[in-house]
């Protein structure tokens, strides 16, 4: 394809970046994650408008354009609409198999991600029964907190 | 606004390999402007603006237009870049033509995905407060995504092995696709899960490759050197923020962006008008899902559809004849390569999968696996 190129081994340069970032929380999710640390509760947001509780919270409904209004407790128990179980390793990822799931927690109006434990993934579609959408499952709560995601996650009810 | 149509006056692909050693970012995408212009018997100074689409983290270069620009032909010209998937340089260079202000565009778009992790890249896209720290990528977010479809479809995961087998048997023909090799339903069905219900064989390898259309306007295209493809309609549209907003998202983006393109196409039966589809197939979960969404299926017929032969070349719409993503996977760019293989069966050069007599078509492009924004245009060659 290169016209005229010499034979030979392509050359490569390798490259880095390592670039650090200081995420601002905003207001709102520190709100949340100062409840899920000291209190280890999970926290929505009611909209206004539609009167949906967000989970996890945000400052605003995206669908009414309005700024969201008073804090809603929701959970421990909750339903799965979503799941899946990493079988393959992935850069960056924690060793699999192991189990992310999307689960309105009681009391939200959407659904909210965490990792599953407590199932045995060996047989992947008996494993799918366990986790299909509808099961229940419920909060468990890390000891100590952080202030962070992880201080959480779910095991089936 | 819908009296004006775009015409497509020529497009190329430069051929599709696994990682371009022989060439840099630039010189891809000078490869694939260049084989464009030639296709449309045009030279550069024709050409009145250059519209990309492109990523810097995936190019592994911040603002990697910069680089990218002249060697689409942009030297002294209008320009402008969208970091949305490739099918919104054809969104963005269809609504510049429209406003008057140009008579021609060129749109382009590449992936060199090769160069860099490109899962690990794709991690960094996912919030950083509530997502990334779970283990996110598009992998894992498509399969999430994957399974709360599955609920109400009791027969999707018998559907996916058929949809990839089907493109994948139709790649092995294209001669412009990168996997070329058929696959039975089969050996997908006994492929290991990646991430649960995603098999191995469902996900395809990535190719390094650049895609480049030339657009012009009405009166533009009447006097070009081919016989031009006509954009009767075009739509885009976004939907929320990953599955969380609410599940099952449903691709209520592409639902938006096909309303639109309809609207304006004057399609009101898609299965019937249609003779084809190119749609975004990142996973055989996608393309069902776009039957629905596109109309081309009943809500909840998405499984059906592939499995009774509709989709499959020789039934009532094929999709993806050219093989899809699945054989061709431009990461972040196939939506131009679905709008190329489009424009080709309505040129009729197509070649081995060339279909019999296609009047009118689809092309979709979605943004990789998470599918959030899609567009979606409604071509005919008269
Ligand atoms: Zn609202």
């Amino acid at each position: 394809m290169s016209d005229g190129a010499p034979a030979g081994q392509p050359l490569i340069h390798p490259g880095q970046w390592n670039i650090h970032y200081d995420y601002a929380v905003g207001d709102t999710a520190r709100q949340f994650f100062t409840d899920l640390r000291d209190h280890a509760r999970i926290m929505g947001r009611r909209c206004p408008g539609c009167q949906a509780v967000l989970v996890p919270p945000r400052a605003y409904c995206e669908r009414c354009f309005v700024k969201t209004t008073d804090w809603v407790e929701v959970g421990p128990l909750g339903t799965i609409e979503a799941f899946t179980i990493v079988y393959e390793p992935f850069d960056g990822l924690p060793r699999p198999p192991y189990v992310v799931a999307y689960v309105t927690l009681d009391g939200a109006s959407t659904a909210m991600a965490n990792f599953v434990t407590g199932v045995d993934l060996s047989v992947p579609a008996a494993a799918a029964q366990r986790l299909a959408l509808g099961n229940r499952v419920e909060a468990v709560f890390a000891d100590p907190r952080e202030g962070l995601i992880t201080d959480f996650h779910f095991r089936l009810a | 606004m819908v009296s004006q149509r775009v015409g497509i006056l020529g497009g190329a692909q430069t051929a599709l390999v696994g990682r371009r050693d022989d060439v840099r970012l630039e010189e891809l995408v000078f490869e694939a402007a260049r084989a464009a212009l030639a296709d449309a018997g045009m030279v550069r100074d024709e050409l009145d603006t250059i519209v990309m689409a492109g990523a810097d983290q995936m190019d592994g270069r911040s603002i990697s237009s910069m680089m990218a620009a002249c060697p689409a032909g942009a030297y002294l010209k209008d320009e402008i870049r969208t970091t949305v998937e490739g099918s919104y340089a054809a969104v963005l260079a269809c609504l510049r033509i429209l406003s008057g202000e140009f008579e021609t565009a060129l749109a382009i778009t590449w992936s060199k995905t090769s160069e860099g992790p490109y899962d690990l890249i794709s991690t960094l896209s996912y919030d950083p407060f509530y997502h990334r720290p779970l283990a996110f990528n598009d992998v894992v977010e498509a399969a999430a995504v994957a399974s709360s479809y599955a609920g109400p479809r009791g027969d999707l995961a018998e559907a996916a092995p058929v949809v990839v087998a089907k493109n994948r048997g139709n790649g092995a023909a294209n001669p412009r696709a990168f996997l070329r090799e058929a696959i039975t339903p089969e050996a997908v069905s006994s492929s290991r899960y990646v991430a649960y219900p995603i098999r191995r064989a469902e996900v395809p390898q990535a190719c390094d490759g650049a895609v480049a259309l030339v657009l012009g306007s009405q009166r533009r295209a009447l006097r070009s050197a081919r016989p031009p493809v006509w954009i009767q309609g075009f739509g885009w549209g976004t939907g929320d923020y990953g599955v969380g907003a609410k599940v099952p998202a449903e691709f209520g983006g592409l639902r938006a962006a096909a309303a639109m393109a309809y609207a304006r196409a004057g399609i009101r039966d898609p299965g019937r008008e249609l003779d084809f589809a190119e749609v975004f197939d990142g996973t055989p979960y996608h393309e069902i899902l776009a039957y629905e969404a596109l109309g081309l299926a009943a809500a909840g017929g998405g499984p059906a559809f592939a499995l009774d032969g509709s989709s499959a070349r020789g039934g009532a719409c094929p999709v993806n004849p050219s093989g899809g993503v699945q054989s061709a996977n431009l990461r972040f760019a196939s939506g131009l390569s679905r709008i190329l293989e489009a424009y080709l069966q309505l040129s009729h050069r197509a070649g081995p999968v060339q279909l019999a007599a296609p009047a009118q078509g689809l092309a979709h492009g979605a943004t990789t696996y998470p599918a959030q924004s899609h567009a979606v245009f409604v071509m005919r060659n008269s």
